[in-house]
């Protein structure tokens, strides 16, 4: 099966410190993949290598067939790669409209129902909707995050800890978007400390510790791993 | 009392002149992260175009004008791209001191060029001196506040409206949020330079028949840009015109009523003030002063 992204032997790093070492991962088209690891293990760092916001120091990503490691950012949007960067990042001094707009920005057909889609999704964020992002809550702006990432209706989606700082029910709010999501068929990507909560949703996991892919395999089977359920689940 | 209203017109009309160059100078800092030390010097090689185009070559003024922004634009994206872009990815301070040797660069260029003279540069607005009962109102400051307001309306809705306005506004709230929206840095990169350049070029103009055309008249306009900046905020967009305006007034009525012998020392004595006060500018907020 083709796959929609492989990550192939990828390192990178940050002046002389390596946060990347030879990193290999595919998702396959459709698929949910959850990536896991504890704090400083690269993860936010690999998904700014894939959406090149950080270049790669060797290897190669490709995504659809095409090399993708030396494009600029916003080709890679454009070829329908989105992230929800790690900590929300809207842009707060401008309204919940205008970032969802923002998320648009390279669309040059009806975003309507996309906002529309948004609303139904969050009603909070209609509410807001003239609102500037910067008031709103953690939660509410992980959601206008995860919004503004949909309205450039990619396919496929980069997600870096959505649950972070949010109450148990709104981490179930988001888990229950991203479930959705992926039996649309969108391909994701999803970064999380909540190793429980990637297991419930992902197809496939992979472990990186200190910059290195450790584990990875099938969700359930990784489920009964005793390092998995040791260290990241502390069963 | 009708003096003091005279004065003042006369200063809101340098004021807003300052304020349109301090615009242009802060969405450079707001967007790139960057002070534009050789704002005043782009400024006077627009003034330079505009005398070639209106007074050598006599064209019409609404063919000058056109022509001096379109070429001093593109003076401004070459030196964006052979003097700025190699150093965005390096410290900030080589950054600035690359503008300084820009700055230099320009004025020793124009000196080159233009001479080391004073040109009279005839008024674009001519007309009789008004009088409402005992004002009078010279017709071209009326004019250059009116242009100078337009402008900042027109920047304002460019900003809030439109597509590319909203992702400049990104940009300089998040930059790497922006790239990850789409946002193609070299396009916005280059657009910003352009306007500000464009934004200088039309001050220029208003601000040639008032004090002249010659190679170094960015110094003391460029200090009072960037004092404007300062005073009303860096980065902030209400804080250039409030700034640029204060600037004008001060040095306006300083003139007046103190001496003309240091009128480039109101602006600074304003500046002193505001800081002693207020570091992070009337309108600024609070945050930590990047140069
Ligand atoms: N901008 C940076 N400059 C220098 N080093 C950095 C930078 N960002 C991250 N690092 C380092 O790179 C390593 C990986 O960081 P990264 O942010 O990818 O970790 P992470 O797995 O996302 O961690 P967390 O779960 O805490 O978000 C860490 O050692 C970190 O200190
Ligand atoms: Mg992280």
């Amino acid at each position: 099966m083709e796959h929609v992204l492989s990550v192939e032997q990828v390192s990178a790093a940050y002046g002389s410190i390596r946060a990347l070492k030879e990193v290999s991962l595919h998702v396959d088209r459709g698929e949910c993949v959850a990536i896991i690891g504890a704090n400083g293990a690269g993860k936010s760092t690999l998904m700014k290598v894939i959406s090149g916001l950080l270049p790669a120091s060797s290897g190669t990503i490709r995504y659809e067939g095409s090399d993708i490691t030396k494009w600029p950012t916003h080709k890679i949007v454009a070829a329908g790669i989105a992230q929800v960067p790690e900590g929300r990042q809207v842009f707060s001094e401008l309204s919940v409209l205008d970032n969802l707009k923002m998320g648009a920005y390279q669309r040059k057909d009806d975003i309507q129902p996309e906002i529309d889609t948004a609303f139904q999704t969050f009603p909070i964020l209609e509410k807001r909707m003239h609102q500037m992002a910067g008031s709103l809550s953690g939660g509410e702006q992980q959601m206008l995050a995860m919004s503004r990432a949909l309205m450039s209706k990619p396919k496929l989606l980069l997600l870096d800890e959505p649950s972070m700082g949010l109450s148990p029910l709104l981490v179930k709010t988001v888990f229950d978007t991203v479930r959705r999501l992926h039996e649309s068929g969108l391909s994701i990507v999803l970064v999380e400390q909540n190793a429980r909560m990637a297991l419930s949703v992902a197809d496939r996991l992979y472990v990186l510790a200190t910059g290195q892919i450790e584990l990875e395999g099938n969700a359930e089977e990784l489920q009964q791993d005793p390092r998995v359920r040791d260290i990241y689940l502390g069963i | 009392m009708n003096l003091f209203l005279q004065i003042c017109i006369q200063g809101l009309m340098l004021g807003s002149m300052y304020a349109i160059l301090t615009l242009g100078y802060n969405i450079i800092y707001s967007t790139m992260g960057m002070a534009h030390y050789a704002q005043g010097d782009i400024m006077m090689v627009g003034a330079f175009f505009a005398l070639d185009f209106f007074v050598t070559m006599d064209l019409p003024i609404y063919v000058a004008i056109p022509l001096s922004v379109i070429c001093n634009v593109l003076v401004m994206l070459v030196i964006e791209r052979l003097a700025y872009r190699p150093l965005y990815s390096r410290s900030r301070t080589l950054l600035l001191l690359c503008t300084i040797g820009v700055s230099t660069v320009l004025r020793n260029a124009a000196q080159l060029i233009w001479g080391t003279q004073s040109f009279n540069f005839p008024t674009i607005f001519p007309g009789d001196i008004i009088h409402i009962g005992e004002v009078y109102l010279v017709p071209q400051n009326l004019w250059i506040l009116g242009v100078g307001v337009v402008m900042m309306l027109l920047l304002n809705l460019f900003m809030k409206k439109t597509k590319v306005g909203r992702a400049m506004q990104a940009v300089s709230m998040n930059r790497s949020a922006a790239a990850l929206m789409g946002v193609n840095m070299q396009t916005i990169t280059m657009i910003t330079y352009g306007m500000s350049a464009g934004m200088a070029t039309l001050a220029g103009v208003m601000l040639a028949p008032i004090v002249k055309v010659y190679s170094t008249m960015g110094v003391s306009i460029g200090a009072k840009v960037m004092i404007s900046a300062v005073v009303g905020g860096m980065g902030s967009m209400p804080g250039a015109i409030l700034g640029g305006l204060l600037v004008g007034l001060v040095e306006a009525l300083g003139g007046m009523y103190i001496s003309t012998t240091f009128k480039e020392a109101y602006p600074v004595v304003l500046l002193l003030v505001v800081l002693l006060n207020r570091p992070q500018g009337i309108l600024g907020r609070k945050k930590v002063v990047k140069v």
